[in-house]
């Protein structure tokens, strides 16, 4: 088994968990001067960890480390609009990399690239253009914080072609590295009047199958919804789920009918429902839905789950991490059924990866 | 010529970043020009585009609020050194990490 490190990103800084057999595990940082961390992610091509933070004082930045977490340094040049341009950064939100190619999603909506590992940055898309982008910066239009790009997954194969998630528009696919975008959200609900047919749904999380291309689920704002063509069109699968608002969900390496949830309280405390925690598990895409708790939390746990905090390794039985706004690092080894808590009084959690390194 | 003070912050984020330093200067900007030549990156982390400084860092010349484009009254250029500190706004915009300040 290769080792196995979790990549924590916390209100204040980077953490990682770190084991050799899934049992025993290391707890190492905090990292990035504990700035507000919101995404970490491991590129296995170069080695490298990359940090989304952005600091109230000291503004935005994407943090590197080449040596597992033992150095950091953190740039952002780059990363700004034109100050005439009247669109401000607030934070970055969210990373993807693929093919030597690092991208990294803001508010206000945006996307921008880096060619050297994180050292330069520069504009790739706004999405300009595309349904509801003219309502993205009324400052009447925005819900607490600012509208941004949440989420952003590179295609396995095909380096031009990836997906974006707009808070609160919707996703977007782009199959010529952002010239152009196509909105996929056909079949999806919305509880809200929309202005525009294609756009305007609430797309909190979105994963795809490793074992097959075609599959994907996300965790809407208002439902589960599965995609057998690769996100061209979605079909709600809530029925069976206790509540049908969440942040996180995670596929199974190896099963393309099986996916995990973290269904949340959709009201202001958006945490567990009535505090116990569980995972909910599909191996029928949906079909049927069952309930995972053993060694969770079952009294007085009002815990909530970011969209990035639930991960899976890849291993045969694959291993399931969660972490909670409550500072929390829950692992399954055996699909589910079983839980441990790994860490306790982190700061909360804003995301959970998997890296298998050598 | 500016006693440059600077916030316990940014020294992690810049090898060899004094907390103190001396520097040649007329205006706040000309402050942060010489910080970034010496130390890349920098301004970035205390000003927005334009360049304006950043919300909640704060500059100080003889004590008096400054903005990036600050000079004389009171000049940065006097002997003795005129005193230029930047730190941090006291509290931070998000009231959930107020003890961060």
């Amino acid at each position: 088994m290769p080792r196995t490190l979790l990549l924590i990103g916390t209100r204040k800084g980077a953490f990682f968990l770190e084991t050799n057999d899934r049992k025993t595990w290391e707890l190492r940082g905090p990292f990035c001067e504990g700035w507000p961390v919101y995404h970490v992610i491991h590129d296995p091509r170069s080695g490298a960890v990359y940090a989304a933070a952005a600091s109230e004082w000291h503004g935005q930045a994407v943090w590197r480390s080449i040596d597992l977490g033992e150095s950091w340094t953190h740039s952002s040049e780059g990363i700004a609009y034109d100050a005439d341009s009247g669109r401000e950064i607030s934070k970055v939100s969210t990373l993807a990399v693929g093919d030597g190619r690092l991208l990294v999603g803001v508010e206000a909506p945006g996307i921008f690239e880096s060619r050297d590992e994180g050292e330069t940055w520069s504009l790739l898309s706004t999405l300009a253009g595309e349904p509801g982008s003219d309502k993205w910066d009324d400052p009447s239009n925005q819900p607490p914080g600012h509208l941004g790009i949440s989420a952003l997954m590179f295609d396995r194969d095909d380096a031009d072609r990836f997906w974006a998630i707009v808070q609160g528009v919707g996703l977007f696919e782009t199959t010529d590295y952002a010239q152009s975008w196509t909105p996929r959200n056909r079949g999806l609900r919305a509880d809200w009047p929309r202005e525009h047919e294609e756009v305007g749904f609430c797309v909190h999380k979105f994963v795809r199958s490793p074992v097959d291309d075609s599959r994907m689920y996300q965790q809407n704002h208002v439902g589960m919804h599965r995609s057998d063509d690769a996100g061209q069109t979605w079909t709600e699968i809530t029925e069976g789920l206790p509540t049908e608002f969440g942040f996180a969900a995670a596929t199974h390496p190896h099963d393309r009918d099986a996916f995990y949830v973290i269904p949340l309280d959709p009201g202001h405390g958006r945490t567990m429902p009535e505090g116990h925690a569980a995972v909910w598990r599909t191996r029928d895409a949906g079909s049927s839905w069952q309930r995972l708790d053993a060694g969770l939390p079952q009294r007085d746990a009002y815990v909530g789950v970011l969209r990035e905090a639930m991960a899976v390794d890849p291993e045969d039985v694959p291993g399931l991490y969660f972490g909670t706004s409550t500072g929390q690092v829950f692992a399954s080894t055996d699909e589910g059924d079983t839980w441990t808590q790994l860490a306790d009084y982190l700061p909360p959690i804003s995301s959970v990866e998997v890296a298998a390194v050598e | 010529m500016a006693d440059v003070r600077l916030p316990s912050t940014l020294a992690p984020l810049f090898p060899g970043l004094p907390r103190r330093l001396d520097v040649q200067a007329a205006t706040v900007s000309d402050v942060i020009d010489h910080l970034e030549r010496e130390w890349p990156g920098i301004r970035d982390r205390l000003c927005e585009p334009g360049p304006t400084l950043r919300r909640h860092i704060h500059v100080y010349v003889n004590s008096e609020r400054a903005k990036i484009d600050t000079q004389s009254p009171p000049p940065l250029c006097t002997t003795p050194p005129a005193s230029l500190k930047i730190q941090r706004a006291a509290a931070s915009p998000s009231a959930d990490i107020l003890d961060q300040a």
